[in-house]
């Protein structure tokens, strides 16, 4: 008589695949994911350009941010002649210091008042940044990188193949795979061999997907913190992996969404609408004396959540958009709902996993220097 | 499977541990654990959830192992245990899935659940009468049950490797068999009694 384990194997066996490998498709995706440290997308489709900020913006951070930069001296004068306007239905006495949405509202101001530049569809978006990033070391833990000079060509209209490279400890050049005819490679890194999946154009100069007004802007970060949730892991287990994971709120995902447009488009209108529909979500705050990833000092709106204080530096005299940062923050997963997979949405799920960074620590820095419209990948202006 | 899996990694010089300490420095590296282990955790994936679910499970296994491998204890030189543990934890999420394949199993004993070449059907043919009330029982099973009987069966893990893999002691793997094959062999017995072979 065979045993109950025998009986059990044979059962087992049936059940078994029919192919003693793992599908080709399951390498991809790993290897893929690998490429993208501390996020990752669940669902094909939405695109480049957070995969591109994954790619530059690598550690558990959000994306690189930036803004549009150029003409800045004619600006100063733009937002010195426009002090601070009162929070609507408050009663501000006399002028300073502002707070974050009026910051806020004088960046949009400030990029309003922007001209844009004269750009082809077949030209590229030339920016030029500094990036401090974290990484392992190697053993264990991880190290902030020193910064990093990167300059990054953009496709005006999305549709060509753009690229990175960065300078520093190890320099990188990065292929950026343009969605052209709607087909894009799946990986940004290795276009020549990956699949070939259906894609929208993001253009980084020219009016795409994302609203140009800002009640459209943040009915759209809204639509992506639903469809795309971020989770952050808490905890440690046995196996070092998170025992479990809280759900981010739909501001905090909003607002780092807004990061994220300011780095892929920087149409000034674009711009505007971003500043102004940031100034809508509940739970900004201001920060002054923030450093940026070049040592410039400016005045921050951030908005804190889940462990990271997410920064959009200013020039605090004209308001320009200086960079993006990412900070280590207190947390306290007590109260908050911890689940043991973020499972159960849809779209793209995003983790944050690893060593958790300790208050005050430098997730992630991204210091805009300048941006302008060149003719080739590659060509500096 | 181990030793298939072994001979495609084509590095056996360097020891899970190795591997995962060289993947630190250079990420690239960590491709080798997928290559050694990948047939053997999507065989166990398939069996428990089905193909669909299986090449999800499978591939945010790697992922989070990956992202957590900084954690990895490499004093360790297997990681099959750790890999199966990640794996267990995934599967987690597919718990009604799991039992709702055991359920259709029940449901239908002689019918064939997956599509496959025709040497698969041997296999299927001999557990096939067996099936219904294994099956059955299974889908019936606390989950950590469920969880050491299958690792032990089909994931082919020992005692010490399921109790690493689960993060459980020793003691707590044997006890959590023995109650899970009582079961099994108690929703067999009845089949047993009227089955006249072996």
């Amino acid at each position: 008589m065979k045993t109950d384990m025998s009986i059990l194997e044979e059962l087992g066996a049936s059940l078994a695949p029919a192919r003693d490998d793992a599908p080709a498709e399951v390498r991809h995706r790993v290897l893929n994911g690998m490429r993208q440290p501390a996020r990752r997308r669940r669902l094909p489709g939405r695109p480049s350009g957070v995969r591109l900020a994954w790619r530059i913006g690598v550690p558990s951070a959000v994306a690189a941010a930036v803004a549009s930069a150029l003409v800045a001296a004619q600006l100063a004068d733009i937002a010195r002649d426009q002090p601070a306007p009162p929070t609507a239905g408050r009663t501000n006495v006399a002028a300073p210091p502002p707070d974050a949405r009026q910051v806020l509202r004088l960046a949009a101001q400030h990029a309003g008042a922007t001209p844009a530049m004269g750009a082809r569809p077949d030209q590229f978006l030339f920016i030029d940044s500094v990036d401090v990033e974290v990484r392992g070391d190697g053993t264990k833990g991880t190290r902030v990188t020193p910064p990093m000079r990167t300059r990054t060509w953009l496709s005006v209209d999305g549709t060509r193949d753009g690229l990175v490279l960065q300078e520093g400890g190890s320099p990188a050049r990065t292929h950026l795979d343009g969605c052209t005819n709607g087909r894009q490679a799946e990986t940004i890194d290795r276009p020549e061999t990956t699949p070939q999946v259906a894609c929208t154009p993001e253009p980084a100069y020219r009016p795409g997907r994302i609203p140009t007004d800002a009640a459209g802007l943040l009915a759209y970060v809204y639509r992506v913190a639903t469809a795309e949730p971020e989770w952050v892991s808490v905890g440690s287990g046995p196996d070092g992996l998170p025992t479990g994971f809280v759900r981010v709120s739909a501001d905090q995902r909003a607002f780092t969404e807004i990061a994220q447009i300011l780095y892929k488009n920087h149409l000034p209108t674009v711009q505007e609408a971003a500043f102004a529909a940031a100034g809508r979500i509940p739970g900004v705050q201001l920060r002054r004396e923030v450093a940026d990833a070049a040592g410039r000092v400016g005045v921050a709106v951030t908005r804190t959540e889940a462990g990271s204080r997410h920064e959009l530096i200013f020039d605090p005299v004209t308001y320009r958009y200086l960079g993006y940062n990412i900070i280590g923050a207190e947390f306290d997963p007590a109260g908050a709902k911890v689940v043991s997979s973020p499972r159960g949405g849809k779209g793209v799920g995003r983790i944050q996993l690893g060593a958790t960074p300790k208050p005050g620590e430098v997730i992630y820095k991204s210091a805009l220097l300048r941006v302008a419209i060149v003719s080739r990948a590659g060509q500096r202006p | 499977m181990a030793a298939v899996t072994q001979a495609a990694a084509g590095t056996d010089a360097d020891t899970d541990a190795a591997v995962i300490r060289a993947s630190l420095a250079d990420p690239d590296r960590f491709a080798t654990i997928y290559d050694r282990y990948a047939a053997m955790l999507y065989r166990y994936a398939h069996q428990r959830v089905g193909p669909e679910i299986a090449d999800d499970v499978v591939a945010e296994t790697f992922l989070a192992a990956f992202r957590g491998r900084q954690s990895y204890d490499l004093g360790r030189q297997d990681a099959r245990p750790w890999l199966f543990g990640i794996l267990t934890r995934e599967l987690a999420t597919y718990r009604r899935r799991e039992q709702a394949r055991y359920r259709a199993l029940t449901r239908s004993t002689q019918e064939t659940v997956q599509d496959g070449p025709a040497d698969q059907v041997t296999a299927r043919v001999v557990a096939g009468t067996a099936r219904g009330p294994l099956a059955a029982a299974l889908a019936r099973l606390a989950p950590g049950d469920r969880d050491v009987l299958l690792l032990v069966a089909w994931g082919q893990l020992s005692y010490d490797e399921v109790a690493a893999a689960l993060g459980i002691p020793p003691g707590t793997v044997g006890s959590r068999l023995n109650r899970a094959r009582r079961k099994v062999r108690k929703a067999l017995g009845d089949f047993e009694e009227t089955r006249n072979e072996d």
